[in-house]
């Protein structure tokens, strides 16, 4: 389990639980991703690298992210695929929730970095074609996932 | 492409199972020949990008070589980037579309060797002193990145088999030195280490070295 | 209450649905359909808060628990996050279907019951050994130690990979050491009651 500190608010990840979801579907996922010159968790916009206390903003912002633009969007294409994207989808929302109870407004402060780096991630997202970029968010998950990781 | 083919029209089967093979973040790529061709009579020109990015680049020792792989390491030594690669296969003046890798993540993606380590011991204890496993280096002289700074949360399972009673216990340490005292002297212990990350990343269990405890000066046979 | 289908109705659904939920393995349950002719088939969905809430109350079905004989079914590897799930399962019998039977209530796997661990203590000359029954990555062994008469103060060890024999600790000639465990799992952040209190003596 991953412990993120922000302030007092400890919020938990299963993470073994959300790889080993991934993980199933990485290969197939990526492998439909034709554009791989766009990459939209880019390494300068990385979570681990953002200043502390723009850094539980940000999650939170990339935790919606992932809950009201890529899971839904992302037809499965299979049963297998279907319940894979649930698992990680459900772990998101449980995640998200303990963050909200954390009272976000003294704990998750949004300034301007924060907004600045999921404005990047947003407009790259934006400019594509919508499944596509769903797809495509989808397929970085594991780059989410090593933020998280490397995050202190 | 060589002489002949036309840039445009390649007629040749590509390669098959393009796939990294990392150990360490050593990370070398290796395919298939075409199916249906003589392997000897085909070479292989490999190419690799920087997910996010737009260029495909050449990699100059892996132009019209003759054998499957192609070691990527220098290339792929960034492991906060991801990676595709592809190669085309040539044969007698035509040539094949591209196959193309899986994305590539060193960090997720690399397989952990398992570690060397040393023993020593006294009548009555025995000691483990692993030696840190360490990231894939560019030089040898460069200076080392080991893996536990890569993946804080590493540590080590260290098994020690009693041969004479037949036990075997575990021991998970962080560090990389373990001493287990109060042995029986003249006896021989087996020692396995295995480095464990996560779950889902971890290493196989070294080779067995073994060791005996000395014999006990005070203890007349 | 088994119901019994009086011919030409409608295939009734399935009742009595449970989950029988220990160490965070969780099995629906229900009850079988006694009716005459071909055999009677059941198949399981599940609907997480996400697909409540994001995915316009959509539900998924459990591969492995579609069109199944049994009345029951292992649904661990769907319950995989700490959110609520609402569970439901219907009757096929040849073409004809049953309505779906919805799980009364929402299940949460915080709410599973652990059982305190399995565990062997040994002595092996002045080594302090455990043995732990192996329940799977989400699980973790809190083992706490002592030296017998000296009660107040205890050691512990967290013990997560329980495939083998651990080494606790090197015990002095002659003494006396006293063993209890229980298990915790972080995804839930739920510990088990504690195991009996097992003794073993050191070699003089």
């Amino acid at each position: 389990l991953k412990q993120l500190h922000f302030g007092h608010c400890v919020v938990s990840m299963d993470m073994y639980e959300i790889r080993k979801g991934f993980g199933e579907i990485k290969e197939m996922t990526q492998a439909q991703d034709q554009y791989t010159s766009i990459r939209l968790l880019h390494r300068s916009y990385s979570l681990q690298d953002t200043k502390t206390e723009d850094r539980c903003c940000f999650f939170h912002y990339l935790l919606k992210f992932y809950l009201a633009n890529v899971f839904n969007q992302c037809q499965a294409n299979s049963n297998f695929h279907q319940r894979r994207v649930s698992r990680i989808a459900n772990n998101f929302l449980s995640i998200k929730k303990e963050l909200t109870l954390c009272d976000t407004v003294t704990t998750c402060p949004c300034g301007k970095e924060a907004i600045h780096r999921y404005e990047q991630i947003l407009s790259r997202f934006e400019r594509m074609e919508s499944h596509s970029a769903a797809l495509k968010a989808l397929g970085e998950l594991d780059i989410l996932l090593d933020w998280i990781d490397k995050t202190e | 492409p060589p002489s002949g083919a036309s840039a445009t029209h390649c007629t040749l089967p590509s390669p098959m199972n393009v796939h990294f093979v990392s150990k360490n973040m050593k990370n070398v790529l290796h395919w298939l020949p075409p199916e249906g061709i003589a392997a000897e009579k085909v070479n292989y020109t490999v190419k690799y990008l920087i997910y996010g990015t737009k260029k495909w680049i050449k990699n100059s020792e892996c132009k019209d070589i003759s054998q499957t792989w192609c070691d990527l390491s220098h290339e792929t030594y960034d492991h906060k980037e991801l990676y595709h690669a592809r190669v085309k296969a040539f044969s007698n003046g035509n040539c094949s579309g591209w196959a193309e890798s899986v994305r590539f993540n060193p960090f997720t993606d690399t397989k952990i060797d398992p570690p060397a380590f040393f023993l020593s011991s006294t009548e009555n204890s025995i000691s483990v002193i692993v030696t840190p496993p360490e990231k894939w280096q560019r030089a040898p002289g460069e200076e080392p990145e080991y893996l536990h700074q890569i993946y804080p949360s590493l540590q080590y399972n260290v098994t020690v088999f009693n041969k004479k009673i037949k036990k075997r216990w575990t021991f998970c340490i962080k560090n990389n030195s373990l001493e287990v005292q109060q042995l029986e002297p003249n006896t021989r212990y087996c020692v396995t280490v295995q480095i464990y990350i996560t779950p889902l990343l971890l290493s196989g269990f070294s080779e067995e070295h073994c060791i005996d405890t000395l014999k006990d000066p005070t203890f007349k046979q | 209450l088994v119901p019994l289908l009086v011919s030409g109705a409608l295939l009734p659904a399935p009742q009595n649905i449970t989950i029988l939920s220990t160490n965070m393995k969780h099995f629906l349950v229900w009850s079988p359909l006694t009716v005459p002719g071909e055999a009677v088939k059941y198949s399981i969905e599940f609907q997480g808060e996400y697909e409540r809430d994001y995915a316009n109350d959509s539900w998924i079905p459990i591969g492995e628990c579609t069109d199944i004989s049994a009345t029951q079914c292992d649904i661990t590897e769907d319950i995989s996050a700490t959110v609520p799930y609402n569970l439901r399962v219907r009757a096929a019998q040849g073409t004809e279907v049953s309505r779906w039977a919805t799980l009364n209530g929402l299940f949460n796997r915080v709410t599973t019951s652990l059982i305190p661990p399995m565990l062997t203590v040994m002595a092996d000359g002045y080594h302090l050994l455990v043995e732990l029954e192996h329940l799977g990555p989400a699980f973790e062994f809190l083992v706490l130690y002592w030296r017998k008469g000296q009660e107040n103060q205890v050691y512990e060890k967290v013990v997560r990979d329980s495939n083998t024999t651990v080494h606790l600790e090197t015990m002095e000639a002659g003494a006396e050491y006293c063993v209890k465990a229980q298990t915790y799992v972080e995804a839930i952040n739920r510990s088990s009651n504690f195991s009996q209190v097992q003794c073993v003596k050191a070699a003089d």
